[in-house]
Order: structure tokens, then sequence, then C-alpha cells
């Protein structure tokens, strides 16, 4: 993963991803330095969460004196997301992406993807 | 100087109206992709400088406040009778409007291209992982199968695990020289300029044909780098089983998508490679009268139009 451009945005996301609930920073940072050869800084992580914040990425709640950090969005959403822009053609806008083959046609392509979150989460909840 | 100004609306119309449909009923059964893909941007472009060199021509035409200002130096507006000039004048702002609120339309769209293009790399910096055996391939997990390319410096091709699972190693290769073949031939950069045209400059046929011509013809040109390098019925083979995407689409009740266009691909990888030495003649007969069009239909215009231009500021 550490190729990626931003690995530590990427990684602090994981983290907050797979987290029960909202995160301080210190709980953040020991989960990030749990399997990392190279210890983070406390500051670092602070600075690249509360970037992540401005971006939208993560909400902030207030908890007494520190803050709280969780994903505004699911990653999944962020995966419907990619797969509806890179199946549909947009109007708005012209072609951002060359598709090898259409797979779905675009008119169906979000009940598709609905129709294969439904399943998803309905399989978990048994 | 009227024969200029005619020959100018001439070539407007002739690239605009007639370049197009001919290009549509050559074009299908050309053998090689890249000669119909030259002549189709050769008569975009063509056109484009054409009317360009009509709306110039119009608005620095003697009584036109264009040409004054062309012709400050020499003083020749007095000439005129005052009424001609301000008929003039309010026919270059009505002109100068029109085609203002042409580029407004056009810009924008850009913007929001260029700005969605950034916003889907960002999302997948955050959730696609990137493939262990190919230096410049994104894994996202999603099991519809999906597989393209966005330009990048880095990684600029993308497949769902989807397409991984449903492909065989040959053919997911196959389609990998597919999407490098768009990257390398900047097939991006041209269907952005195609968009651009068509959002400013809708209306003439040419145009209209090339937006629906066009992107097939890139597929094309695509497929036959992927046939060259991993054979053509492997490449069948990867859209087949990719359009077909079984138990997704067929779940729904869904139509093969786009069938048309995907057949005609189809069919045309199946036939290829049956041609003999009197077929690649053919080809390269066929290629250089493409690259002669394409050179005329972009110089042509821009002649004429800077020639009309040059004679209007002798006139006055």
């Amino acid at each position: 993963m550490a190729g990626l451009g931003g690995s530590l945005e990427r990684s602090i996301m994981d983290v907050l991803w797979e987290a029960p609930g909202p995160l301080r920073v210190r709980e953040l940072l020991a989960e990030l330095n749990e399997n990392a050869d190279k210890t983070l800084a406390y500051n670092t992580v602070q600075t690249v969460a509360e970037r992540l914040a401005q971006k939208g990425l993560l909400r902030r709640t207030r908890d007494g004196l520190a803050f709280r950090y969780s994903p505004t969005r699911a990653r999944e959403e962020y995966a419907v997301e990619l797969m509806l822009d890179a199946l549909t053609e947009s109007a708005d806008h012209g072609s951002i992406l060359t598709r090898f083959a259409e797979s779905v046609p675009p008119e169906d392509a979000r009940h598709l993807l609905d129709a294969l979150r439904r399943r998803a989460s309905g399989a978990e909840g048994e | 100087m009227v024969y200029l100004v005619l020959g100018l609306i001439a070539t407007a119309v002739l690239l605009g109206c007639s370049a197009g449909p001919v290009l549509d009923r050559l074009g299908r059964s050309a053998a090689r992709p890249g000669t119909a893909i030259a002549c189709w941007v050769g008569a975009v472009t063509g056109t484009f400088i054409a009317c360009a060199g009509v709306v110039a021509a119009a608005l620095l035409s003697p009584p036109a406040p264009g040409h004054g200002l062309l012709e400050w130096l020499r003083d020749c507006l007095p000439h005129h009778g005052g009424k001609a000039i301000v008929t003039a004048a309010a026919a270059s702002l009505v002109l100068l409007a029109a085609c203002g609120f042409r580029v407004a339309r056009g810009l924008p769209r850009l913007r929001r291209t260029v700005r969605h293009r950034r916003r889907h790399r960002e999302m997948l910096r955050l959730v696609a992982s990137e493939d262990e055996r190919h230096g410049d391939v994104l894994v996202l997990d999603h099991p519809v199968p999906v597989a393209y390319s966005l330009p990048a410096r880095r990684r600029a091709i993308v497949v769902s695990t989807g397409t991984r699972d449903a492909l065989t190693p040959a053919e997911f290769d196959a389609v990998l020289v597919h999407e490098r073949a768009h990257l390398r031939q900047r097939h991006h950069a041209l269907l952005l300029m195609l968009d651009l045209a068509h959002a400013v400059l809708p209306w003439p046929p040419t145009i209209r044909r090339a937006k629906r011509t066009l992107p097939l013809l890139l597929e094309m040109a695509a497929d036959d780098a992927a046939a060259r390098a991993c054979g053509g019925r492997t490449l069948v083979g990867a859209l087949r089983r990719l359009a077909a995407a079984p138990g997704v689409a067929g779940a729904l009740g869904a139509a093969s998508p786009d069938a048309g266009a995907l057949a005609e691909r189809v069919l045309r990888l199946e036939s290829a490679g049956t041609g003999g030495p009197r077929r690649a003649a053919r080809a390269a007969a066929s290629a250089f009268a493409a690259s002669t069009f394409a050179a005329l239909a972009v110089a042509a215009p821009l002649v004429v139009a800077a020639a009309t231009i040059t004679e209007l500021t002798h006139l006055c």
C-alpha cells in the first residue's frame, strides 16, 4: 500500500473504517503504530487527520478537550461511486475515462449496484 | 474579395455538413481505424477553423466596428454612411454575444470534466489497492466486472476484482494491452477535445457524427494493439465475457448493452488476419488518401480564412 501517494491519509482512513466507533488521535496513533516498522509522531497524525476533516472525509466530534474522528462515508460508498463513474456516462461533463467494454447498460448501473449492496448487507445481517 | 468570402463559407458548409456523412459511409469498412480517426480529427478541426474564419470575416468586414478596429490607423470609418455603421455594429454585437454564449457553454463543461476526473482519482487513492503483478494497475474491490483507464502519472488502469475473476490470465493481459494503447495514443485527450467541440458547436453534422463514431473507432484502434500483442481470439474472449457479465446483467433481465458497437468490434476482430499482400497495399493506399484528406481539411479553411482576413485589411 506504501506506494500510493499520501499513504498516511489512506492508512488513517483504513483504521477508522475498521474501528467500531469514533477514535481520538491518541487511539488512532496507537492503532497505526501497532504494526508499523516506523513509529509515527502524534503531531503528524493529528495534522493529517485535520486535513482529512477539512476535505470532508472525516467528521470531527468534540470529546472533552480532544476531538474524536470518524469517516463521513463508508468505504463501500466510495467503491460504489467509483463503479458508477466507471459504468455510466454523465450528461453534465465529458468522458473522464475509457472503458474496455460496457458490462452493464449505463441506465441499469445504479439499480444493479444498489441490488448488490442490499444483497451484501443482507448476507451480513443473517 | 467576394469569391474569398464565398469560398470560406463553402469550405465551412462542405466540411461541416458533407464530410461527416461521407466519412461515415467510408469509415466503417476502413481496414485501419487509425486512418479513419485521422480523417475525423481533420474534418472536425477543419470545420472549427472554417466556422471561426466565417465569424472573423463577418466581424472584420468594412462597415463593422471590428474592421474599424483593424483599420484604426487608416481612419476608414468616415467613408461609410452612419446608418450602415450602426447596422453593422448591431450585427457584430449579436454575433459576438452568440460566440460568447457558445464558448461560455464549453468552458464550464471542460472545468467540470477535469474536476470530476480529479475527484475520481482521489477516491481511487482512498479505496483501490495496487496490483502486485502489474505496475500500472489499480484494483477495485467489487464483483461487477469493469476495466477502464483514466490519464494519470501512475497506475492509470483500473480493474475490479470481478474482472480478474471473470477472465483467464491471457484475456486479462489483453485487456491491459488494450487500455495501455488508449493511454499511449492519448485517446482521452482526443475524446475531451471532441466533447468540447460538440459543446461549443453542436450543429454541423460532421461534428455530431464524429461524436457518435469516433469513440468506437478509438476502441477499434486499441483493439488492434491488443490483438497484435495477445491474439485476436483472446481479445474476443475477453470482450464476450466482460460484456455478457454472466449472472450480473442477466439477473436483472437487462439486455446486452450497446450490442451494436460490441458486435461490430467482435466481427471485425474475427474477420481480421485473413488478408494478403493485396489487403496491405489497399491499407497503405487508404492511409495515404486519409492523411492527404486530413491535411487538406485543416489547411484549406486555414488558408482561405487567412487570405480573406488579409484581403479585408486592404479593403475599406
